[in-house]
């Protein structure tokens, strides 16, 4: 065998030590910076072994922490159960009679997760996700110079062709020209081009971070970000325009009509500073904002949307707040969290992968009881018990709407809530339960008021939803003769999803016994639609 | 014991239906508005029964409403006028208002630190600095708590138009009740068409009978126990003649005119009718004060609306001898920058602005504090944001060292600082 050359070898001594250099370099661009989120690993974190039986990753996790905390999940919950959670998570509303029952008579060990496919690939997943991202677009139906209806279809094409979320963003984040060439162009549109609520948006929805206060002063909060990080990251915005772009002709309910249009166009490529990484990128412009915020090697980028479909599933997210993503702000499961953005990413980005992997997970699968528990308070965050939610201001009216037969998008007053203009109407059934005002970036509030009850409980809607119309399915069960206790069955199913218990049954046969035939029924079906069971995700 | 009490409401129909009625035992109201335990308790000695607040989101330009500097070059394109009081002078927009210069003063040293709208918006409203994890009430439910409403159907605290408040720490049973849009205050209120009063009770009590095992399954949810509370209210509110107080329909046209047919205008006539019934917090909400363009274009627009609204608000009450014990106060998040920018608009400025103050036994005509030539500083008597606080509770009565109990059993003071002092060159 040869001997090294001399060089060689002297290299040979040096390597190990240039490698040191190098590495320390790399991991101190990453990590120079503790403000910022560790890094994701390298490999996806290794799956608990537990005695769970369940081939889902995401209950290994889960069950780890249950065995640690000593607790013990409630149990699967039942088919009725499963259909409407599964109903009212992926397409925002409750099934019908009909949905329940065949899901319920359907056999084979794959059903659920067949259920969860049908409804993933149904145009109603795209309503109502779409909603969330309206949401934290803050998509409005009325503001100058933007397009509503096209950033909405544009939103609800991307969830339903399931694009990867990486290069959905990309686009929002670079697209130039008017609303008509490139509907992505929305998004910079509907910020009126503000460079600092560009910035909050960028960070804030697509990065899980919160930088509002340091808009306008260095942090106080212990996290130490500066003013100046922040307007680095707004210089990327600074050479953006919107410009007028003449004329288009629209048509409105009142006819035609002519209004303006805008083009957004860069002067020239602008200067920024990526948050933590110091140097600026010259002229690099929004192309490499674009890439730094879709980088896989983005800490933050992963981890807030996968965050952000957990607590839209799971009740909570695994860190709270959902936009607080932040190296103090812990996560209840770390090691979940870093495996399910892995697995995200190596899935190409793909949202509903993510989304159904969740809903497959013996976790979600879990009955809302929680166990009574001895011994003092239950820890925080465990996921062993599905926590109730009460439905949406969207899933509420769609579920009346539907289960009493009065869906009709021609009508204004009977259109599923995706179709109705944004921000709702103050004092009207969607503003009344809390939709968003798509002012700020806010997580909603599920509060209970005395509106709500004064809504459901006399409203003119829930009023003539409940009377004795048309498209009301109890006409028809009713005309076409069906037994009391079978009516009774189905108008459990078709609302609550599930069959009345026998006591049920005759506090109903009762009180039917007593009042007017038909006010009766009607009566029936508005108290149901008032009971809390109706009202939560449960 | 159940906790939804719509079982309460007519026994009777219930025990028709079923028959049955001994197997339900016998119920009483809880919480919210409950006659019993929720009666006013008027603080003997108290100057005020009842606050309105108007609040004038987004951060009003003091320099161009309250505190104006025709003479100054920050003071931007604005004449000042003399008002009623002698010596003090606002904005050429506010005339009628100037008119009513005895019953009103100004506080022009308020100085704070928050420049962010939602931290500074939480802050005024609570006192506290936003946390994530804990939710602070506002003044608004913590006089609702402490010294409840006059009437035991009206809702003690009463929110118009803008943001809709979380009850925070003091519970759900105070919280604001929430008027979306005060054009059409009276949603609900009177009973739909298709049933009457007898349909609404046996609804009710099905209602009751249908929602019990849910009930009894998740009886440690808060959330859903809330519900039965605001149904119980939303009853007693739908049934109770007092309720008419939320319709404006019943106010002579010329007096909606009088306050201005906007949303801010409307607003202030159903806050007098409510100070009538004896609500004892509300909140007027008018926003927009966010100039940081074309600021003197919007505030001049604004102060049309604000002027004409607020003056016969004054005006009002001091007809039906209400102005005495209605303390009125006007205030934002923040002040404006002195300096303009490019845009012919100003920034956030919560270093120095103002707030007005009106009735409610407060001394008027008074100027207290000053902001410094240009605008920018406090030349002289800061006042802090909890003195103000702390001047709302002194007037309503409500003792502001006194602590809280929250739902987590942490004590909560009314105003965090011990030693904050109401402002006392307000007082008589």
């Amino acid at each position: 065998m040869n001997r090294p050359s001399r060089i060689a070898r002297t290299t040979c001594k040096l390597a190990p030590a240039l490698v040191l250099v190098m590495f320390s370099l790399v991991s101190d661009a990453l990590a120079t910076d503790k403000r910022l989120l560790k890094p994701l690993p390298a490999e996806p974190p290794l799956i608990p072994k537990t005695r769970l039986e369940s081939k889902n990753p995401i209950d290994h996790f889960l069950a780890a922490k249950w065995a640690e905390a000593g607790v013990r999940p409630t149990y699967r919950c039942d088919d009725y159960t499963f259909i409407r959670r599964i109903y009212l998570d992926l397409a925002g509303v409750i099934p019908t009679a009909e949905a329940v029952q065949a899901f319920v008579k359907s056999r084979g060990s794959r059903r659920r997760e067949q259920e969860i496919d049908k409804l993933l690939e149904s145009n109603r997943y795209a309503e109502h996700w779409g909603i969330m991202w309206e949401d934290l677009l803050r998509v409005k139906s009325r503001l100058r110079g933007t397009e509503v209806n096209s950033f909405r279809r544009y939103i609800q094409e991307e969830l339903n062709q399931n694009r990867p979320y990486d290069e959905w963003v990309r686009e929002m984040i670079v697209a130039s020209g008017t609303a008509q060439d490139d509907p992505a162009v929305n998004f910079v549109l509907r910020h009126q081009n503000d460079a600092n609520d560009l910035t909050i948006s960028v960070t804030q929805v697509f990065m899980g971070m919160q930088l509002k206060c340091v808009q306008c002063h260095d942090d106080r909060n212990g996290r130490f970000w500066k003013q100046a990080d922040f307007e680095g990251m707004a210089s990327f915005w600074k050479r953006t325009r919107i410009q007028p772009a003449g004329k288009k002709l629209v048509t409105t309910p009142q006819g035609p009509r002519e209004i303006a249009i805008t083009k957004v166009v860069d002067h020239r490529p602008s200067d920024g500073t990526f948050l933590g990484h110091g140097q600026p990128a010259e002229g690099a412009g929004r192309e490499a904002l674009a890439d730094f915020v879709t980088s896989p090697s983005n800490p933050y980028f992963a981890r807030a949307v996968v965050n952000r479909i957990w607590k839209q599933m799971m009740g909570s997210g695994l860190v709270e707040p959902v936009d607080d993503l932040d190296p103090i702000n812990d996560a209840s499961h770390p090691e979940l969290l870093d495996w399910l953005a892995l697995d995200f990413i190596g899935h190409g980005y793909d949202l509903k992968h993510v989304i159904r992997l969740i809903a497959n997970s013996r976790a979600y699968q879990t009955e809302s009881v929680k166990f009574r528990r001895s011994a003092g308070k239950r820890a925080d965050r465990l996921f062993d018990a599905m926590p109730l939610r009460r439905m949406t201001a969207e899933q509420l009216l769609d579920s009346i709407l539907v289960c009493c037969g009065l869906l009709n998008d021609g009508n204004p007053g009977n259109r599923r809530a995706i179709k109705n203009p944004y921000p709702a109407q103050p004092g009207g059934f969607l503003a009344t339960f809390g939709a968003h005002d798509r002012e700020t970036i806010h997580q909603r509030d599920p509060e209970a008021t005395i509106p709500q009850a004064l809504e459901l409980l006399n409203g003119r809607f829930i009023n003539l939803a409940v009377a004795g119309h048309d498209g009301n399915p109890l006409r028809g069960w009713l005309r076409q003769g069906t037994p009391v206790n079978r009516v009774i069955e189905l108008l459990y199913l078709n609302t609550l999803s599930r069959k009345p218990s026998r006591q049920e049954k005759s506090v109903v046969r009762a009180y039917l016994k007593q009042a007017n035939f038909t006010t009766g029924w009607s009566d029936v079906l508005w108290a149901v639609i008032n009971t809390r069971e109706f009202m939560f995700v449960r | 014991m159940p906790n939804c009490g719509c079982e309460n409401y007519e026994q009777l129909t219930r025990r028709r239906f079923l028959g049955a009625a001994g197997a339900f035992g016998a119920g009483t109201f809880l919480g919210l508005w409950d006659p019993r335990t929720l009666l006013a308790k008027p603080q003997a000695g108290a100057p005020a029964k009842s606050v309105i607040l108007l609040w004038m989101g987004g951060g009003q330009s003091h320099l161009d409403t309250w505190d104006p500097k025709p003479e100054h070059a920050n003071g931007g394109s604005f004449q000042a006028i003399q008002t009623a009081a002698k010596g003090i002078r606002v904005c050429e927009h506010l005339p009628r208002l100037a008119n009513e210069f005895s019953d009103i003063s100004i506080v022009r040293s308020l100085t704070n630190k928050e420049g962010n709208h939602d931290r500074a918006t939480y802050q005024l409203h609570t006192g506290r600095t936003p946390m994530a994890s804990f939710q602070h009430s506002t003044y608004g439910s913590v006089a609702a708590r402490e010294l409840a409403g006059d009437s035991p159907e009206l809702p003690p605290y009463v929110t118009i138009n803008g943001r809709r408040w979380a009850a925070g720490h003091v519970g759900s049973a105070h919280a604001a009740f929430h008027i979306g849009s005060a054009t059409e205050p009276a949603q609900n209120l009177s009973f739909h068409e298709s049933v009457n009063s007898n349909r609404i009770k046996s609804r009710l009590n099905l209602l009751n009978e249908l929602d019990k095992s849910f009930r009894k399954k998740h009886e440690r949810e808060e959330v859903i126990n809330a519900y039965a509370e605001h149904y119980r209210a939303a009853y007693r509110l739908m049934t109770s003649p007092a309720s008419r107080a939320f319709d404006l329909s019943e106010e002579p046209a010329a007096n909606r005119d009088w306050y201005g047919m906007t949303q801010f205008g409307q607003g202030c006539l159903l806050a007098r009718r409510l100070v009538q019934e004896g609500v004892r917090f509300i909140e007027v909400n008018f926003g927009g004060w966010d100039t940081h363009q074309e600021n003197f274009e919007t505030v001049a627009a604004k102060c049309l609306i604000l002027d004409q609204a607020f003056s016969s608000l004054v005006i009002d009450l001091r007809a039906r001898n209400l102005l005495d014990q209605t303390l009125i106060v006007l205030c934002s998040e923040f002040g404006r920058t002195p300096i303009i920018n490019k845009n012919s608009g100003r920034d956030h400025w919560p270093r120095v602005f103002s707030a007005v103050l009106a009735g409610g036994g407060i001394i008027g005509g008074r100027t207290i504090g000053a902001s410094s030539r240009d605008g920018g500083e406090v030349r002289d008597r800061p006042v802090q944001v909890d003195e103000l606080h702390t001047t709302i509770c002194h007037q309503l009565g409500i003792n502001s060292r006194k602590k809280i109990e929250a739902a987590d059993s942490r004590p909560i003071r009314i105003v965090e600082r011990r030693d904050a002092e109401p402002i006392k060159e307000l007082l008589p």
